[in-house]
């Protein structure tokens, strides 16, 4: 976590430099702050939700939907289940960070991740605003073994580590 | 952020409600704990997060993102679309109605495809966010994993649709739905 922080400290002063060079970089530290204000709320929310969803889920129902042991159950239940996550990642990451404390499996948790970031529900009504049904679901169609095969590649990582 | 926030503060409440009725006044305080502990956790590196993507948002213009994207095609248009997807840096109300400004340009559909797919898994102004929120190993994990998604979706998109535009696409469905 350490490192992490050091890492995106160290980026964000490089582009801080970067940006300055055309003057741009106010206006990043101004964006940085109405973001962060702007999705704090949010963020508090989630993390109240996430804490609660880590207390709640049963350890009988994560051993066998959700963790290693679930194998493809758990990259099926990954892949329906991050696609139902209808919200931004500021609420959806402790949530999917929750699960993966309370004992989920690799492929349960990257089936999420991925599922969320490819057919979350949140996505959806702009994609067939803009271009229509048909090109939502060739799309879908086309991602969705996609998705279930990082899922299962992360299983399979898994089950070789452990 | 009006809506998304009303929704989480019901399911929240929903949850703790459920809590309650489950374990009573312990597990609502494990609950709290649990969120707690992971906040103060995280702060440091959210902070650090939003420093990064508020710069990234600055560095990286929608304009410069037009200009590329219409230069390539063919695998090298796949490979240049899922990278510049995967640097552009908007929410899905700003990236839809980019590409949607670039139909009638005759883009091939597999480019099109490459770069939606390299904004959704790679998405780098998202990944900060991912490392300090979930966990920074399974962030890299996830990566990782996912790194040839968005070419395998260009190279699938291409195998089967060949160099059919994204408006060929859509005008079939704006003809079907007009009885054509």
């Amino acid at each position: 976590m350490t490192s992490s922080i050091l890492i995106f400290l160290g980026l964000g002063l490089l582009f801080v430099i970067l940006n300055a060079r055309s003057g741009r970089h106010g206006r990043g530290l101004n964006d940085s702050r109405t973001m962060l204000w702007g999705v704090l709320p949010v963020i508090v929310v989630a993390f109240v939700l996430a804490g609660m969803v880590e207390a709640l889920i049963p350890e009988q129902f994560v051993r066998q939907w959700l963790a290693r042991e679930a194998g493809m159950r758990g990259v099926l239940f990954g892949t329906v289940g991050g696609s139902l996550l209808a919200m931004g990642p500021y609420a959806s990451f402790p949530i999917i960070a929750s699960i993966w404390s309370a004992g989920a499996g690799w492929g349960t948790v990257i089936s999420l991740i991925t599922a969320w970031a490819l057919f979350g529900l949140n996505k959806m009504p702009f994609e067939i605003g803009f271009f229509g049904l048909r090109f939502t679901l060739i799309r879908v169609g086309l991602c969705l073994p996609l998705c279930m095969g990082a899922g299962a590649l992360a299983h399979l990582l898994d089950l070789v580590v452990s | 952020m009006k809506g998304p926030l009303t929704t989480m503060t019901g399911a929240t409440a929903l949850v703790i409600i459920m809590a309650y009725f489950q374990g009573g006044t312990p597990l609502l305080l494990e609950g709290f704990r649990n969120a707690y502990h992971t906040m103060v956790r995280a702060i440091p590196l959210i902070l650090a997060a939003f420093l990064l993507i508020g710069q990234v948002q600055q560095l990286i213009s929608t304009q410069l993102i037009n200009r590329l994207i219409l230069r390539f095609s063919g695998w090298r248009g796949i490979a240049y679309g899922s990278a510049l997807g995967g640097i552009f840096p908007a929410p899905p109300y700003v990236y839809y109605p980019f590409m949607a400004s670039l139909r009638g340009k005759g883009i091939p559909l597999y480019l099109f495809l490459s770069f939606l797919s390299g904004k959704q898994v790679y998405d780098l102004a998202r990944f900060p966010m991912e490392v300090s929120l979930i966990s920074p190993s399974i962030a890299c994990l996830r990566l990782a994993l996912t790194l040839p998604l968005p070419l395998s979706m260009g190279l699938l998109t291409r195998c089967f649709f060949g160099e059919a535009s994204l408006d060929d696409i859509c005008t079939q469905h704006k003809g079907k739905e007009a009885g054509v």
